[in-house]
């Protein structure tokens, strides 16, 4: 059946995708919605977690006791709170958006949702926005992050963040 | 438009992935024993597949029928090991058994639809206020742009070895789908352990 030396290399290099190329589709995403309103000068970032990959990232970081997300303990809200903080970054034409953390809720069975508000009091101008996403880039190879970005009630764009594109600029105009 | 347009690409990257192999693997073993000249066959073929697929990405992305991720991630696995099984113990594609390949593609489709909406609600995930049916089929429109994709660098690579390197089809048939059952094997015990 095998005369052929080409059926050799084929079969070859085959069994050498074979044996490398074993992985079903991982799904490590999260997603998220930025909604900047430059009449009342502030800003709402919601962020959707799968639950069980965000708690284990962030109790391997700040172990813990499990979270509960009906009733938030102090340490749950500051991990989550720092966490984010530390992964996220808004600045509108240079100016970085301080946010706090306003809700930690289970919206479906296994998905994490937290929101945060910004104070846009400081920005005189909506030209340019620059965001920093990598959220759980460390955990995972294959994370990706995608966020709906909203100005002024209009959808604007919708950015995905890569471990190797972790920021992202956006013109508002 | 720009919507649109990321959603295609969502579409064409999930299953042209290389990090992420399941779907190119079961397209691939699924055209495995056809060769160029029966590009009709491999038509219907895909577009038995496509039906499959379309129909349980929409219901499931849509919230009307449950999906049970791990068992779709398993599911998926033995799809393409049975395709690579049929496909080594019929060698070619003949024109008696063609309707059971047809039928196999739809019935497969429906389990990889369900895979793909698994990516399609991770995608949409929080994401509540806004209609989901364009989201729904840009991604859809996204997946066939990608698998017509694969068929055709398949097909051609398909071509060339069989007709410059005079590999005989029957033995391309036996590699890919024996090198497809393979993966699928690892796949399912992935999946299992």
């Amino acid at each position: 059946m095998m005369r052929n030396p080409y059926k050799y290399i084929l079969l070859f290099t085959l069994c050498l995708i074979s044996s490398f190329a074993i992985k079903a589709h991982p799904i490590k995403i999260t997603t998220g919605k930025l909604v900047v309103d430059s009449d009342s000068k502030s800003c709402e970032l919601t962020l959707n977690f799968f639950a069980d990959d965000f708690e284990s990232t962030l109790q391997k970081e700040f172990p813990q006791l499990p979270f509960n997300y009906n009733d938030p303990s102090d340490e749950m809200k500051s991990t989550i709170d720092n966490y984010v903080v530390s992964q996220v970054s808004v600045s509108i034409d240079e100016v970085v958006v301080v946010f706090t953390l306003k809700t930690i809720a289970l919206i479906e069975d296994n998905v994490c949702q937290v929101t945060f508000t910004g104070n846009l009091a400081a920005i005189d101008q909506f030209e340019t926005l620059t965001i920093k996403n990598t959220l759980l880039f460390d955990a995972f190879d294959k994370q990706s992050n995608i966020l709906h970005l909203y100005f002024n009630g209009d959808k604007v764009e919708i950015l995905q963040f890569y471990p190797t594109i972790p920021v992202r600029k956006q013109s508002l105009e | 438009m720009d919507q649109f347009l990321f959603y295609l690409r969502q579409g064409v990257d999930h299953i042209t992935d290389l990090q992420g192999v399941d779907h190119l693997v079961f397209i691939v073993t699924l055209c495995a024993v056809y060769q160029l000249s029966q590009w009709r066959q491999i038509l219907i073929l895909i577009t038995a597949f496509t039906i499959g697929h379309t129909v349980t990405l929409a219901l499931a992305g849509l919230n009307i029928i449950p999906v049970n991720q791990q068992l779709v991630e398993t599911l998926i696995p033995i799809t393409i090991l049975l395709t690579s099984i049929y496909n080594i113990g019929n060698k070619t594609a003949q024109k008696r058994k063609v309707h059971l390949n047809y039928f196999l593609a739809l019935a497969f489709g429906l389990i990889h639809g369900m895979g793909f909406s698994n990516f399609f609600r991770s995608m949409m995930m929080g994401i509540s206020d806004e209609s989901i049916v364009f989201p729904l089929f840009s991604f859809n429109l996204g997946i066939e742009l990608g698998q017509v994709f694969i068929v055709s660098i398949f097909l051609v690579i398909n071509w060339l070895l069989t007709r410059i390197f005079a590999i005989q089809h029957r033995d391309w048939n036996l590699v890919v789908s024996g090198a497809g059952g393979g993966i699928a094997l690892t796949m399912i015990i992935n999946a299992l352990v």
